[in-house]
């Protein structure tokens, strides 16, 4: 229909800037006219987060049901420091992106009022199913636009909306055929597809507040990660969430909630980037036990370790480099070369001592991803656990690097310990590999799969290392290193500042060192590090543009480079 | 799961995850899920061609009876016999095959009523397998290799011209076939060797077969993965203990054993149990951690050739075999156990090879990985091996 076609071409051109003029036109489904609740009135537009595709789930799921099921596809996640929930900031949705989103608005209005979901759904009935109802449009669309717009619409968006039903109800009298039209109006909204935060005027820049819905949605996303629930935008539309005390109830009320699981568990999918599964290929000859499948236990594997750990225990965030605590199902116990119980489905494990194993850095997610298809890679391992775990960045290879010494089968040289300390000897490669290989070469001990081995090429492997002036040997050797290693915890404190602002956080960030400190006396522990970051007011603060956030910043170095050859 | 059972599975994985294990004493165990399992069939032929002519067949694969000759019984006209030969008849051919006995008796049920029409039997010396009896006289096969004498294959002399067994190892239609069954889901057979000396030299070690509870996991390549769990079903028709001895990773029966495994598949259906007495093995520990070799001992003729005539359809229809004729090669070459009343054998040798992977075992209850010789019966029970 006419609507369709012109809401998409509108939003498609309207959305492939992220310039804040064209945010500021977004946030209004493309329309100027002016209202008693012009964005202009409530506050400044400051940043549009695209959701992550894990974000759109959950707030679907969250909204509508987990029954609903999402067929689409996303648009590609854009990671910065490592980070998509920072590099959301520069993504935008570009012409045909908007189309696998408007079909994926289409599908969800269709389920979502399904004559078996409407029970459910409908807060009422409509006088007839076979004729416009706006009453009960202005009720449905209230309560849903509310909860995917993470805050009341205006009365444009509401009524344009409601119209919308009618019109659509009338020509094919259809109550629910017209609603449905609506639903997807307001899916496929850049109110929807963005996370629009707006700030208050403040006494000069970078003492800008945010405003309530901003505050809400930053709490939500960063507990649970997903759209705010009632309570939380009841608690932002009365004001209680811009007051100390109301704002520190609704902390205390998210991190009590068993959901904060999902949060934490989807805040280390993105940064140890365990979404690069999707991509992951092995060599079936070489690594026969591979499979999607596979890659999808490993992936959760590492997830149920990191919750059971941070949040289930309430343990010490350092330990995810030395416990051997995890979860295996019969497919991952293959590839660990362990025995699994009787059962089909996940069920705790213990590595002994013996196994060599030492926490997440030893589990077939990380072992794998940062790996070549058919053989392991030092280097690779080496720069994902200086970025990931460190936030240490590590400069990209000369172009005109030559990787044969590496690639090339040299009698001489039969491990890559050997190869790579020949290649290393190139004063070009010298200094960034004396800062990766190191760590890398201690994890030697596990192929490109992750499954134990001794030899490489026929020859015992060396697992002994030496890095930042400290000698150690092997995983378990490695896993105490970081685990006492005073910026891993200065890291991950960084990251998830980074990610509730949804922004790059500068190493000179007043509010960094505070937090790091309070991180370290609360015992390194995630979920109350969460807490204090959720009730600082530095966190809903607006910062002065540094004069190197002119430019986007740079996509993370792993991600960037993940095809290079070392 | 729980960790109550973590310290077994931790010794369990120690002693089952060794791939070349290095001299030393004290208890050991390794496990092993079977992944191919076939008649051991010595292929006389060209190496590329299954069925054409060679030692062991010198007329190439069976050829077909004549379904002319097999299907007219004095009650069946000519007309009738002319109207199934159709071949837009096939489907009445297959329902009506089996009736025809003297007086429309199902002949796969009662072979013994249809006629004799002589099933081409193997003709060569040379075979796979054991010298059952300990008598180089008697079998009349050699191995390969000439090392071993009389060896005693009986089985293979039946049916080691029929088109579906015939081929190098691993590369015939019942052998891919069966072993699809197997890989596919159907049935599980492990191992477990144990002994207290050496992996590589014990003298006295165990080697236990068990039906595993748990289906086999296929690789990228279609092979049954290696270090798969599996629990043992409990129960005893599929279990035996075997006394072996391992002399630098060859693994060997001490004497005749009786040797009691799930069968191999003949159809879609479950198979039975395998039962042979007077059993023998051979089976190398590879390089790669596999294990490979074969087993043999006697079978009751009739039950082996019940499990093909349950459902002769494919045999008798797509590839030509008399099931009769069948029955009474069977019957012919049966060399053990005679009946004390007819004095007709009851027993005919065969011969199994045999490859595995390594695997994990556990007991019955999932909760301890199984590292020495024991039986499991149904309720979960287990009882040690008398004499081990």
């Amino acid at each position: 229909m006419n609507f369709k076609r012109s809401l998409i071409a509108a939003a498609a051109v309207l959305l492939t800037s992220a310039s804040t003029v064209v945010l500021t036109s977004c946030a209004t489904d493309g329309k100027q006219t002016a209202s008693a609740e012009a964005p202009s009135a409530r506050g400044e537009l400051v940043s549009m987060r695209r959701l992550t595709a894990a974000q759109y789930e959950r707030s679907v799921a969250d909204i509508f049901g987990k029954d609903i099921d999402l067929t689409g596809r996303f648009e590609t996640e854009v990671r910065v420091e490592g980070l998509n929930t920072v590099g959301a900031a520069n993504a935008s949705i570009s012409a045909g992106g908007l189309e696998q989103y408007y079909a994926m608005a289409a599908s969800i209005g269709e389920q979502a009022l399904a004559p078996k979901a409407r029970d459910k759904t409908m807060p009422c009935k409509p006088a007839s199913a076979k004729a416009p109802d706006d009453a009960c449009a202005t009720a449905f669309l209230t309560k849903y636009g509310r909860l995917a717009f993470r805050r009341p619409l205006t009365a444009e968006e509401l009524s344009s909306r409601v119209a919308l039903a009618r019109r659509v109800a009338e020509q094919r009298s259809d109550f629910y055929s017209g609603l449905q039209e609506a639903l997807t109006s307001v899916l496929a909204s850049p109110n929807f597809l963005f996370r629009v935060e707006r700030a208050l005027p403040g006494k000069h820049r970078g003492d800008r507040p945010l405003d309530a819905y901003a505050r809400a949605s930053r709490l939500s996303f960063m507990f649970w990660n997903s759209t705010p629930d009632d309570e939380l935008l009841t608690a932002a539309e009365s004001g209680a969430l811009m007051t100390k005390a109301g704002l520190q109830a609704q902390v205390d009320r998210l991190a009590a909630s068993p959901r904060i699981a999902d949060g934490v568990a989807d805040f280390f999918d993105d940064a140890m980037m365990l979404d690069m599964f999707a991509s992951q290929s092995k060599d079936p000859l070489t690594f026969p036990k591979y499979s999607g499948a596979l890659a999808a236990a490993a992936r959760e594997q590492t997830l149920k370790t990191i919750v059971d750990l941070l949040v289930t225990k309430n343990g010490d965030y350092r330990d995810i480099f030395t416990s051997n605590d995890t979860f295996l199902t019969r497919e991952l116990a293959m590839v660990y070369k362990v025995p699994f119980g009787v059962g089909r489905g996940w069920a705790p494990y213990t590595f002994a001592e013996s196994e060599g194993r030492s926490g997440v850095l030893t589990q077939i997610s990380f072992l794998s991803l940062f790996s070549h298809p058919a053989r392991s890679s030092p280097t690779k391992r080496g720069v994902a656990l200086n970025e990931v775990f460190l936030c240490q960045t590590t400069p990209s290879p000369p172009g005109d690097v030559d990787f044969s010494l590496i690639n090339e089968p040299n009698p001489l040289l039969k491990t890559l310990r050997s190869k790579l300390t020949a290649h290393a000897t190139e004063p070009s490669c010298a200094g960034c590999h004396t800062l990766v290989d190191p760590p890398g070469l201690a994890l030697e001990g596990f192929d490109s799969l992750g499954e134990r081995r001794s030899y490489d090429n026929g020859e015992l492997i060396d697992v002994t290392s030496e890095w930042q002036g400290k000698k150690f040997s092997g995983a378990v050797g490695l896993g105490r290193l970081l685990h006492d290693d005073a910026r891993a915890p200065q890291c991950i404190t960084k990251k998830l500042y980074a990610s509730a602002a949804g922004r790059v956080i500068h190493e000179d960030d007043p509010a960094l060192k505070d937090l790091t400190a309070q991180f370290t006396r609360g015992g390194y522990r995630i979920p109350a590090f969460l807490k204090v970051l959720a009730a600082d007011d530095r966190l809903y603060k607006v910062p002065a543009a540094r004069p190197a956030e002119q430019q986007p910043a740079a996509p993370t170095k792993v991600a960037a480079r993940n095809g290079a050859s070392s | 799961m729980t960790k109550s059972w973590f310290q077994g599975l931790a010794l369990g994985s120690v002693m089952a995850a060794a791939v070349a294990p290095a001299a030393h004493a004290g208890a050991w165990s390794k496990a092993y899920v079977v992944d191919w399992m076939e008649p051991a069939y010595f292929h006389g032929g060209d190496k590329m061609d299954n069925n054409g002519p060679g030692a062991d067949c010198p007329d190439g694969t069976t050829k077909p009876v004549g379904w002319q000759k097999v299907f007219k019984t004095p009650w069946r006209s000519e007309a009738d016999v002319k109207f199934y030969l159709d071949p837009e008849k096939r489907p009445e051919l297959q329902r009506a095959l089996r009736f025809r006995g003297p007086n429309y008796e199902d002949v796969w049920a009662q072979p013994w009523l249809a006629p004799d029409f002589g099933m081409p039997e193997v003709q060569s010396k040379v075979a796979y397998g054991f010298d059952l009896d300990d008598n180089p006289n008697t079998g009349g096969f050699t191995s390969p290799d000439g090392k071993v004498k009389g060896i005693d294959n009986g089985y293979y002399k039946v049916g080691g011209c029929w088109v579906s067994f015939r081929g190098q190892p691993r590369t015939s239609q019942r052998g891919i076939g069966i072993n699809g069954y197997m890989t596919n889901g159907l049935y599980t057979i492990v191992i477990v060797v144990s002994g207290n000396e050496d992996p590589m030299n014990d003298s006295k070690a165990t080697l236990a077969f068990y039906e595993a509870q748990d289906r086999i996991v296929k690789d990228a390549l279609g092979q049954a993965a290696s270090d798969a769990t599996f629990t043992v079903k409990p129960d005893i028709k599929t279990q035996s203990l075997i006394p072996v001895t391992i002399k630098d990773g060859v693994i060997e029966s001490r004497g005749a054993a009786e040797i009691k495994l799930r069968d191999e598949a003949w159809n879609g259906g479950t198979p039975s149990q395998m039962q042979m007495t007077g059993g023998k093995l051979r089976l190398a520990l590879l390089p790669n951690g596999q294990l490979e070799g074969y087993f043999g001992g006697y079978r009751e003729w009739k039950r082996l050739y019940q499990n093909q005539a349950i459902n002769a359809r494919d045999g008798e229809t797509n590839q030509g075999i008399d099931m009769p004729s069948f029955y009474y090669s069977l019957k012919r070459n049966a060399d053990a156990d005679p009946d004390p009343v007819t004095g007709e054998n009851r027993r005919i040798s065969t011969v199994y090879s045999l490859r595995a992977t390594p695997s994990f075992v556990m007991d019955p209850t999932g909760k301890r990985v199984v590292t020495a010789p024991e039986l499991f019966d149904r309720d979960g029970a287990t009882r040690m091996a008398a004499g081990q």
